[in-house]
């Protein structure tokens, strides 16, 4: 008797612990996170599926990559038919049909080219015209909006190239958490961390490829000792711009720009020191 | 031969087998590797032979029980399996980086070239050069065959002459190759550091990091429906091709793009120029350009009259 008594209740303690279990991987497994390749560099989401949400990882990344491969056949140089290269080769460029998309980046890159004092500028060569330094940017803000305008998800990052933006919170119930990468020539310094919810962080220097930022006015890359130069904005389309132009401008008249206007920006240099500017301090 | 010296060899044999087969799985391939592994197997396979002798009769009782024939079907069962190439097998076979090597064939003919590569078994490629009036199998061209990713860095090299005078010949190549090679090293070391500063963090921001150097993302896709275009290039050189304008003409890069998204089975390769050198000011490092190929170039056009890539693809899930 006493051993029955024993093994039953070894069986329902073994029971609830297996319940536990469950639970805990449902409540782990309920953030879910997709990754791939796209515009020649790695993109990431993670988000937290909600209860409602009838889309499994899978069929989300799916319409995700739809959306990234739209904007890779408007925006990509290197694609011969994409809509940029149609446009770039075009003698009549006020004839040519713009996408919205295509449309609203010129927009925005003219805006900010003229806020920028010409730092940032999408114009190569005479009329052409490159949108590299945006698109990802763009992309990000148009999955973000996929994410929480059609399927309702409250907590998300998406993360393309190094630009990232975030709403809500991580797994763990807090803020996301960003670092800002170092390159392992300066592993002397720690990157500085950010949280983000409901904004985005855009991060631009030299490291990973040389030359690829130029200033339009010289047609070199800048000759500073910034390493790189990240913005935190709620649009990243907008971010992505203005960590371009304010690397180009180089730490002090980068860091005078983003006081002047307002914007959170954070400076590495060489030497390892780290420059904030007054809204990044608060 | 005495028992304990079969044993004792089979022994050292075996460790020495596993070593090899494990090395030659997950490394690179490596003819040295190779030729321990194939040729120590014959031996190996002498020394069975006298174990199976010296043993012959336990053996045969043991055959003679169910037992035997329980591993017999155990063991056809796991030959089927990997027949069949079911998704984990395909799986396990992915991480082998010895693979591809093994159906990599260029062959030299009198009136053509041809070179077969068969990166998976469900994928065939063959570039089929149709020799032109400049062509002479005597005096064989240089040729270096590879494949480059969107954002223009060799992933790749399929295939390269062994002539000592191939890297001085096909200098876009060599140039493209040893950029690659200095450019994988720091990508490594981008990513390790990368891993490191994300342990804790949700995202890393950064400058855009560059995309896979693993030509298996481009040629063969996890996902075939993902858009993974890739450029196969061929740089190619006739020795002592001298005219007018040249002492020796330059080499001429063929290039052709491919989407698997959008699967093509034939297709030519379009003349992109020759490669052309500049010091680059600022880095202090010469640089290598493609230039359009004008008339100063006279026969080395006619090296092949055609180039085609053939792609032969069949569904890879079994």
């Amino acid at each position: 008797m006493k051993r029955h008594f024993f093994v039953i209740s070894l069986l329902m303690l073994i029971s609830v612990w297996v319940f536990f279990a469950i639970k805990a991987g449902e409540e782990k497994t309920s953030y879910q996170s997709f990754q791939g390749n796209i515009f020649g560099t790695r993109y990431q989401v993670q988000y937290h599926a909600h209860e409602q949400l009838d889309m499994d990882a899978a069929e989300i990344q799916a319409q995700v990559e739809k959306l990234l491969q739209r904007i890779d056949k408007i925006a990509s140089t290197w694609k011969a038919n994409s809509e940029i290269s149609r446009y770039n080769r075009a003698v009549a460029k006020d004839e040519f049909q713009l996408s919205d998309e295509l449309r609203e980046i010129i927009t925005l890159s003219e805006q900010l080219k003229t806020s920028t004092g010409g730092a940032f500028d999408i114009h190569h060569q005479g009329e052409e015209i490159d949108v590299s330094a945006i698109a990802k940017g763009y992309a990000v803000d148009r999955i973000a909006e996929y994410l929480h305008d059609e399927l309702a998800i409250q907590n998300f990052l998406v993360e393309i190239g190094g630009e990232v933006k975030a709403r809500g919170h991580n797994a763990k119930a807090e803020p996301w958490k960003v670092a800002i990468y170092i390159p392992p020539s300066h592993s002397h310094i720690v990157g500085p961390r950010v949280t983000l919810s409901n904004t985005s962080i855009a991060t631009s220097g030299l490291y990973f490829r040389e030359n690829h930022i130029k200033n339009a006015e010289t047609g070199h890359a800048p000759d500073h000792d910034l390493l790189s130069c990240s913005v935190i904005h709620p649009s990243n389309t907008t971010a992505d711009a203005l960590a371009t132009a304010l690397y180009v401008m180089g730490a002090e008249a980068g860091l005078a720009w983003a006081d002047q206007n307002e914007v959170e920006a954070i400076f590495i240099k060489s030497d390892g020191s780290i420059i904030k500017s007054v809204q990044a301090q608060r | 031969m005495k028992r304990n010296v079969v044993s004792l060899t089979i022994a050292v044999l075996f460790l020495t087998l596993a070593v090899t087969g494990v090395m030659g799985f997950f490394l690179p391939f490596n003819i040295l590797t190779v030729s321990v592994h194939a040729l120590l197997g014959f031996v190996f396979i002498g020394s069975i032979a006298l174990h199976l002798k010296n043993n012959f009769r336990q053996l045969k009782n043991y055959f003679t029980s169910k037992t035997a024939l329980l591993v017999i079907l155990c063991v056809a069962a796991l030959v089927a399996v990997i027949l069949l190439q079911p998704k984990p097998v395909l799986a396990i076979l992915g991480l082998s980086k010895n693979l591809g090597p093994a159906a990599d064939r260029f062959e030299l003919k009198d009136t053509k070239m041809i070179y077969n590569y068969t990166p998976a078994p469900h994928y065939k490629m063959q570039l089929n050069f149709k020799g032109g009036r400049a062509f002479d199998a005597e005096k064989p061209p240089r040729v270096a065959i590879w494949l480059e990713n969107t954002s223009r860095y060799h992933l790749k090299t399929l295939y390269h002459s062994k002539a000592p005078d191939a890297q001085q010949m096909l200098p876009y190549w060599h140039y493209k190759k040893s950029e690659y090679e200095k450019y994988k090293a720091e990508s490594e070391a981008a990513e390790k550091a990368g891993k490191k500063q994300s342990e804790d963090v949700d995202a890393l921001s950064s400058a855009t990091p560059n995309e896979s150097f693993d030509p298996a993302d481009y040629i063969v896709p996890k996902d075939p429906e993902k858009e993974t275009p890739y450029r196969l290039l061929i740089e190619i050189n006739a020795p002592d091709d001298g005219n007018e304008h040249y002492p020796d003409q330059p080499s001429l890069v063929y290039v052709v793009e491919v989407d698997n998204k959008h699967p093509r089975s034939y297709q030519v390769l379009d003349l992109v120029g020759y490669p052309k050198s500049e010091m680059d000011e600022e880095e202090g490092e010469i640089e290598w350009s493609l230039l359009y190929a004008d008339g100063t170039i006279t026969t080395a056009h006619d090296l092949f009259d055609s180039a085609l890539l053939l792609i032969e693809r069949s569904d890879p899930i079994k």
